[in-house]
């Protein structure tokens, strides 16, 4: 084997490479000098930063809200806390009046709401692709992001304004395939998008959570985006039942 | 987790209604697990933050509330942030330890973060590293200089990304770009 890159060392240290590729790159440096005293440099350089770094410990909370509530003179605080993230935010929250602690709250539930939103379509959307075409789950990775996408935009928009996409090739070309248009692709492409659509709504409460409204939406959308009969009907027996699983859950 | 309830029942248990606790621990569970994924702390265990650190997190939160006067909500995020660097950099000791081990690396166990005492001499060799390292960290570039010091105390690429509005690469490949620049003047220092 050569020897690693620099960032295959890196990872090696950072500890974020596979057990494989760790176990490789660690019986190439046991039978290569130069890259075991190269890691021994960069370990030893570490511990002694890390020690460095650990002597200017974090100031108790107590001196912390003392040094807010008495004007911040102390200059070697002051130092620290510039150069410290979570001493920084600890004083931010100290000295915020409650309006910025009341926004600072609905910035982290919106994120979190949000986050929450994606997860559970991203499941419920890699379910349904199980279910109904394994021979392409490849594309749910590959399609992901531009299909999270086009939903959001889709549901931005509200899809009865939204232009026609009664023909697969536009929602494939939209997903990122247009070289690719084949049958199976068009399928996946709608099989996601549906289900992430769906999700979102009734995440969002904009659907009640309940197998004839779920049904409705998810006619109205996958004909939109050019499913089949066939395509529509496995698409109702799946997806109503998944959503209500995950809601629950 | 609804944000509302639980600065509501966080205020009950101080209040007195303990029985309440247990239900604000697992209240808070998705949420923590959603820091955990979300700020790169996913080399914790997900059993060890629902079995562990949630239940720790929660009763410090519930402390901080009571003496700094703060809502719950924002006293369980920096809590539970402290938690996990505190985790993380013990997961890195500990793996840096491996490392020596596996490789056959032997050195100073002072350097390795080792307790054991050594001779005066060695220790006043190692006293003058420290400082070295101290002095050249000191004249370093802020930014630079603010990644590397973040990165030792526990915080993650996501972490640091998020805080200075930068990728998490780039923040990646700050640390290792500024740790080798480090490195190779400590080393030129050393040898004179």
């Amino acid at each position: 084997m050569e020897c690693p890159g620099k960032e295959i060392i890196q990872d090696y240290i950072d500890g974020e490479l596979s057990p494989e590729q760790a176990k490789s790159v660690q019986s190439h440096i046991q039978s290569c000098q130069n890259c075991k005293t190269e890691l021994n440099e960069i370990l030893t350089f570490h511990n002694v930063i890390n020690t460095v770094v650990s002597e200017d410990k974090c100031p108790p909370l107590d001196t912390l809200q003392d040094y807010i509530n008495n004007g911040c003179k102390d200059d070697n605080l002051t130092k620290h806390i510039e150069f410290c993230d979570r001493c920084s935010s600890y004083a931010w929250a100290f000295q915020a009046s409650p309006g910025e602690l009341e926004a600072w709250q609905k910035r982290q539930e919106l994120s979190y709401q949000e986050y929450k939103s994606k997860e559970l379509g991203y499941d419920t959307a890699k379910e349904t692709l199980t279910k109904l075409l394994p021979s392409r789950i490849d594309l749910l990775e590959k399609a992901w992001q531009s299909v999270l996408r086009f939903v959001l935009d889709l549901k931005t928009k509200a899809i009865e304004n939204w232009p026609s996409f009664e023909q697969g090739p536009q929602l494939v070309g939209a997903l990122g395939f247009d070289e690719a248009s084949d049958p199976e692709t068009d399928a996946a492409s709608i099989i996601l998008s549906t289900t992430l659509y769906i999700s979102q709504m009734v995440n969002d409460g904009e659907i009640e959570l309940n197998q004839q409204s779920i049904e409705t939406v998810i006619k109205e959308v996958s004909i939109k985006l050019g499913a089949g009969k066939q395509l529509q009907k496995r698409l109702i027996e799946t997806v109503p039942p998944l959503i209500m699983k995950s809601q629950r859950d | 987790m609804d944000f509302e309830l639980a600065n509501e029942y966080a205020l009950r248990i101080l209040q007195g209604e303990g029985k309440l606790h247990e239900e604000l621990v697992t209240m808070c569970i998705p949420r923590l697990l959603y820091l955990r994924n979300t700020l790169g702390f996913r080399m914790i265990p997900e059993a060890e933050v629902v079995h562990e650190l949630a239940a720790d997190a929660v009763a410090d939160a519930l402390f901080k509330q009571e003496t700094r006067k703060l809502p719950f909500t924002i006293c369980l995020h920096n809590t539970f942030r402290d938690l996990c660097r505190s985790r993380k950099n013990i997961i890195r000791d500990r793996h840096i330890k491996d490392l020596f081990e596996t490789n056959g690396i032997r050195m100073s166990p002072s350097l390795t973060g080792g307790k054991q005492p050594e001779a005066v001499e060695v220790q006043v060799q190692n006293n003058e590293i420290f400082q070295l390292a101290k002095d050249i960290l000191e004249d370093h570039e802020p930014f630079s200089k603010k990644v590397v010091i973040q990165k030792s105390r526990g915080f993650t690429y996501l972490e640091m990304a998020k805080t200075y509005d930068k990728e998490d690469k780039e923040c990646k490949r700050v640390y290792w770009h500024d740790m080798n620049q480090l490195r190779t003047i400590f080393n030129s220092k050393a040898n004179n």
